[in-house]
């Protein structure tokens, strides 16, 4: 388990994950970044709802803020816009201090949740309010509306009032109204939260091929990992106003910070153990709850001695057929669940400890020989690399 | 069976307020205006009616052809009724208007408190309501008479040194008329005012709007139907209103209210008042039924998805 470290190029690196874009200022030391927060605390009463956060985000880059209700990345985020006000630290967007700046006077704009378009307006209304506002000359707005609704295919609508338009045509005008005025940043509050499932991963990829077609910085706030997964380019991690780990998707979910982390994003099992000794390239764990001597790979801050957790994924553990080629771990147990869902069969195998292992297998074949059936006795394993040691 | 019961069900359901209406509106306002038709005379009651049923279908109809509306022309020609109607109406206008001056802030404060207080403001914006209209009115009186409240104070802190001459005059009824239908503008705007997203308003700031902006291109288009509401509850009752022109504004002033009112009692001549009464209803019903059309398209216009 090998991360790109700064001083290398994610060229010659190996890489974990997909990698989208040879796009990466985060790992340039010189790169400024657009925004910037330093040492930002907000309370709402007794709670705080940021508890210092310091983060910088790139021009040109999809970040996304991704936590649980309540865990402050709606309000981190509506800080940048202007309708929350820290209480101690500060938002510096291009190098300039925020503070006390209106929202009015912020380059940059938002795609609310409930899109809160004007339901006295049209559609073509709606975009055009912002640059009303600007006093652009009539004909460039005119102009300007017609090119963003064409952008998000919404022309024909122009003439619409919110209230006959169906959620997802909402969603892309609130879209436009967000964008035609070339926001420095593009603040997306939950902006798929209300479509149904389908629309949502169509309108995923939309809103990816359209932040790199225009270049603008977009800021998103989500509860849903899938989403933060698809569409950004980093990540963070939040949980009860802090930040807990920033990365690309592949190294948050293939690299947790943490066992917070590697539980909420994805599926994963943790045998809990103690370090007991080097092993070739990597350690040895004795775990009970597994019932045998682990072997993992390199883990930085750990020593013989140290509790740590094994981080495994479903996807990466696997049933072990007679006569195939055992990987270093193994165990046995004995098939609990089994959950189908066409692309993927999910196993829940139950260990002698009790521990609930969960197994994935690719459904590569429409037809197995022999399939694992209920209550059957199995052995599971998985290699050394494939494991994330956890030792917070 | 079930849908002969369903469908007697949705009869009843519809039928019954229609029923109501045509028993305790549609049939008084007959008889009244079958009264306003008919011709004073010293009888009991007061009036001869110019045509009645029982005279048959044929008979009754040429009667109508033949009628003269001489109350009405007399309503149009005295210059007496037609100034108590103009003086109705300025006052009922400008309390209309007042009333939207002080009601919207009040309202839009009331929107904006604390949730957990706004049950509180309502309570007491409908408080005096649980003491007696007349004894508040006449409270009024106290206040605005020479030797009162008012005049007291000010005097006292050496504002003035005359006593001011408010009671009976047309500024007591206006003080009047906006003290008692408070609650009747504030309450409609408030409800329209809380109804609306307070994410409409950063959607505006955030487009570049400042916050008075923001408040004039949404909140005050996104509240007129809670205004228009809340002035129709005020004026139409203002335009009739009787006890306040008649306690504050002394014998001087003339609305159509008290006009009725000193008709129908004083001079027993309940043709004439009944006229009134029909003219009062006509002029109200006006601006309702415009209003009505008004909503009518607007809802047709967005369920089509048009322009409107």
């Amino acid at each position: 388990m090998i991360l790109d470290s700064p001083s290398r190029s994610s060229r010659s690196a190996p890489a974990i994950g997909a990698v989208r874009r040879d796009f990466a200022p985060w790992k340039d030391p010189g790169a400024v970044p657009l925004i910037r927060y330093e040492g930002v605390r907000k309370r709402f009463g007794a709670t705080a709802a940021v508890d210092g956060v310091d983060l910088s985000v790139f021009e040109r880059e999809f970040f996304c803020l991704l936590g649980p209700s309540g865990c402050g990345k709606t309000t981190l985020m509506r800080m940048l816009g202007g309708f929350e006000t820290p209480d101690e630290g500060r938002v510096t967007l291009a190098g300039r201090d925020l503070s006390g700046v209106p929202p009015h006077l912020r380059p940059v704009n938002m795609m609310f949740q409930s899109y809160a378009l004007f339901p006295h307006m049209t559609v073509a209304g709606n975009v055009a309010f912002g640059l009303k506002q600007d006093g652009l000359p009539r004909t460039e707005i005119a102009a300007r509306v017609d090119a963003v609704l064409d952008t998000v295919q919404m022309r024909g609508l122009a003439d619409r009032k919110p209230d006959a338009l169906s959620g997802g045509q909402k969603q892309r005008v609130a879209l436009a109204r967000a964008l035609v005025k070339r926001p420095k940043v593009l603040l997306l509050d939950e902006p798929l939260g209300a479509l149904d499932k389908r629309l949502r991963e169509e309108t995923q990829y939309e809103l990816m091929d359209l932040q790199v077609a225009l270049g603008i910085t977009f800021l998103m706030v989500t509860h849903d990992q899938d989403e933060a997964m698809t569409m950004a380019d980093r990540i963070a991690i939040m949980d009860e106003g802090r930040i807990v780990q920033v990365g690309t998707p592949a190294e948050i979910y293939e690299a947790p910070a943490d066992r917070g982390v590697a539980a909420f994003l994805g599926d994963v099992t943790i045998f809990e153990g103690v370090v007991q000794g080097r092993d070739g390239e990597g350690w040895t764990v004795a775990s009970e709850p597994a019932g045998c001597v682990l072997r993992v790979g390199e883990a930085a801050g750990v020593a013989p001695g140290t509790a740590v957790g094994v981080a495994i994924r479903p996807e990466k553990l696997r049933i072990v057929a007679e006569g195939d080629p055992a990987p270093a771990n193994v165990m046995d147990g004995e098939v609990w669940d089994i959950g189908y869902l066409g692309d993927w069969t999910i196993y829940r195998v139950k260990l002698a400890s009790g521990l609930i292992v969960r197994v994935s297998q690719a459904n590569a074949a429409r037809f197995v020989e022999r399939p694992v059936g209920w209550e059957d006795r199995v052995r599971i394993g998985f290699d050394p690399a494939s494991a994330v040691v956890l030792t917070a | 069976m079930i849908g002969r019961d369903a469908g007697r069900g949705r009869f009843l359901l519809i039928g019954l307020p229609w029923l109501w209406l045509g028993v305790f509106f549609l049939l008084p306002f007959l008889v009244v205006l079958r009264m306003a038709l008919s011709d004073s005379a010293q009888a009991r009651p007061p009036y001869r009616p110019v045509f009645d049923l029982s005279d048959g279908l044929s008979a009754t109809l040429d009667k109508i052809a033949a009628l003269d509306l001489e109350n009405f022309r007399l309503l149009w020609e005295e210059p007496l009724y037609l100034d108590a109607f103009l003086t109705s109406f300025r006052l009922a206008a400008a309390t209309t208007v007042l009333l939207i001056l002080i009601g919207y802030p009040l309202a839009h404060a009331m929107a904006r408190a604390p949730a957990r207080l706004r049950p509180i403001l309502v309570a007491l914006v409908i408080l005096p309501f649980w003491t007696s209209f007349l004894i508040r009115v006449y409270a009024w009186i106290g206040i605005l008479k020479p030797e009162g409240l008012l005049n007291m104070m000010l005097r006292q802190t050496g504002l003035i040194s005359e006593p001011l001459e408010i009671l009976n005059t047309e500024a007591a009824i206006l003080i009047g008329l906006v003290y008692a239908y408070l609650p009747f503008m504030v309450l409609p705007l408030y409800a329209a005012l809380e109804r609306l997203d307070a994410t409409l308003i950063e959607a505006a700031t955030d487009l570049g709007a400042p916050r008075w902006k923001a408040f004039w291109l949404v909140t005050v288009p996104l509240s007129l139907p809670g205004v228009l509401a809340g002035s129709f509850l005020v004026f139409i009752p203002a335009l009739g209103e009787f006890v306040i022109p008649d306690l504050l504004g002394g014998s001087d002033t003339l609305m159509m209210g008290r006009s009725l009112w000193v008709e129908f009692f004083n001079n027993r001549d309940w043709p004439l008042a009944s006229a009134v009464a029909v003219v009062l209803l006509v002029i109200v019903m006006g601006p309702i039924m415009a209003h009505h059309a008004f909503e009518t398209r607007r809802a047709e216009a967005e369920r089509r998805g048009g322009r409107s």
